[in-house]
């Protein structure tokens, strides 16, 4: 079942009349797990942010989810709100009952491991833990969706890997349609199901990936597909 | 670093005020006007009122300013088309210089016989410029990823201003309303003293205050009372400083986003 189509879509920037994107189409299935790749200034964002109903598309036809949880680049915190304030604000702004808020907001920063961080505000955390409460934050909604830009690419290499880790746990419990732009391409190989490659503001090819999971970064399968995704990136290949 | 910053601002906060004091007495020495010290308490009496007059037209000029100049703040910040037609048209205003209005202001009010409206109408203007372009430019500054999460989560608008963008742009709010404030005291010593703006005024249609202490004490050669109208307002500034900005441009500080 399809969850998010995209039909030819264009959107044309009028402030600056350069294009976003260019003729995008694409069909994400329902409690999949999706990576975007690319170039910068290739579209990534563009396409996160016509998803997440941000950006409005200006031809072609969209068919997104209401609602998503969005994860940003460097976590976009709210520096004044404790960590669990910063996950129950989605759930204030749905104007849930302040009980019902605030057990939610614990079972999900408790699922990212940060319950005794809690009452910690984001300068006293660390970049991977202020990147966990942005993800429980997203989650806590309990949206269809959980869109993720370049989530880990300001984190040392350990905590990206553990990162990485969280996220597919989550996915596999929650089921949950995850679209992650990623900038490395064996993380993306490594955690999703499908993986689309862009270039100049369109898609230049996607590459499916049946292997199960856990995958190992320095399996030869994992490998060859990162080889793979690396020659449509260069023009060389196509899509599987 | 940040404890050698604070520990300035203490030592300033005393020295610099006992030190203009200390300054005044040195040039009423030196023009032989040195005041007499006898325990005056009329004239204490006097001057107390005043201040607490002066503190209340400050207060609720500036109260005013800050209901008015959040909305326009907003409104000019929304977008980039906003952003273009407002801010030029603020500039114009703001740049308009609010003494040279001051008599039609006057002789406006004096038809309705509303002196108090008219010192409050002056320093509400001489206000909200400062707490609009602050507040403007704190806004601006506001990453578009938190404006982002307050759209992605679906924030109401009302929601989306109280929760989001106002403490957003706080610490700008803060240096907003602290400019502010010490342009309405710089206005006060003019805006108090309201006669000078009315053909055949008389200094009976002055407004109490300490600003109105100062001009007609100097006027008077009465230094005794200059001299207390002058410690009183270098007295009022300090406290203000003391016990409301420092706290507040501290609490504001964890409101800032890391670069
Ligand atoms: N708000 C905007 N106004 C004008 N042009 C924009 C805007 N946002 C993006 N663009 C342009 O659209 C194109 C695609 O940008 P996008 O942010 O989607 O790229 P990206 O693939 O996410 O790049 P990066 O990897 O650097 O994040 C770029 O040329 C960019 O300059
Ligand atoms: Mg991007």
């Amino acid at each position: 079942m399809p969850e998010i189509i995209f039909d030819r879509v264009g959107k044309l920037f009028p402030s600056t009349g350069k294009p976003g994107l260019v003729d995008v189409s694409f069909t994400i299935n329902k409690g999949s797990f999706s990576s975007i790749v690319g170039a910068s200034g290739s579209g990534k964002t563009t396409t996160l942010r016509i998803i997440a109903g941000l950006e409005q598309e200006t031809s072609g036809h969209v068919v997104v989810p209401g609602r998503v949880g969005m994860v940003f680049q460097n976590a976009a915190l709210f520096p004044w709100a404790t960590a669990l304030e910063n996950v129950s604000f989605g759930l204030q702004m749905q104007g849930e009952k302040p009980v019902h808020v605030r057990a939610t907001a614990e079972k999900y920063l408790a699922m990212l491991g940060l319950s005794a961080q809690a009452h910690l505000y984001p300068r006293m955390l660390s970049g991977g833990q202020r990147q966990r409460v942005g993800i429980a934050r997203a989650l806590a909604i309990e949206p269809p969706v959980l869109l993720l830009d370049e989530p880990f690419s300001a984190l040392d290499e350990e905590v990206r890997l553990e990162l990485c880790h969280d996220v597919l746990r989550i996915w596999q419990e929650t089921g949950i349609t995850v679209v992650m732009i990623s900038h490395q391409l064996d993380e993306a190989v490594a955690l999703s199901q499908k993986v689309f490659v862009m270039k100049q503001f369109s898609v230049a090819g996607t590459c499916d990936i049946n292997l199960p999971y856990p995958r190992h970064p320095h399996a030869p399968e994992v490998v060859a597909l990162v080889d793979h995704v690396r020659s449509i990136y260069r023009g060389e290949g196509n899509t599987v | 670093m940040l404890r050698r910053a604070s520990r300035f601002h203490i030592y300033g906060n005393i020295f610099i005020p006992i030190g203009l004091v200390l300054l005044t007495l040195a040039v009423l020495w030196l023009l032989g006007e040195l005041p007499q010290f006898e325990w005056d308490e009329k004239t204490l009496h006097t001057v107390t009122i005043a201040v607490f007059f002066t503190l209340m037209r400050l207060s609720v000029a500036y109260l005013c300013a800050l209901a008015v100049s959040i909305p326009l703040a907003l409104v000019a910040s929304r977008d980039a088309l906003a952003e273009r037609i407002f801010i030029p048209l603020y500039d114009v205003m703001q740049s308009i210089p609010v003494l040279a209005f001051f008599p039609l202001i006057v002789l406006l009010f004096i038809k309705t016989g509303q002196l108090e409206g008219a010192v409050l109408t002056i320093l509400f203007l001489s206000m909200v410029w400062n707490i609009v372009f602050t507040l403007i430019s704190g806004l601006r500054a506001i990453p578009r990823d938190i404006r982002d999460v307050g759209r992605v989560f679906k924030a109401p608008p009302v929601t989306y201003v109280c929760t989001v963008l106002l403490p957003a742009a706080l610490p700008s709010l803060v240096v907003g309303s602290l400019l502010a404030w010490a342009e309405g005291w710089n206005t006060i010593v003019v805006a108090e003293v309201l006669h000078t703006y009315i053909p055949n005024g008389s200094a009976a249609q002055d407004v109490l205050g300490v600003g109105d202490l100062l001009v007609h004490s100097s006027a008077a050669g009465d230094t005794g009372l200059f001299f207390y109208a002058l410690a009183a307002i270098i007295i009022m500034v300090t406290v203000i400083n003391f016990v409301v900005w420092q706290p507040l441009l501290t609490y504001a500080e964890q409101f800032k986003f890391d670069a």
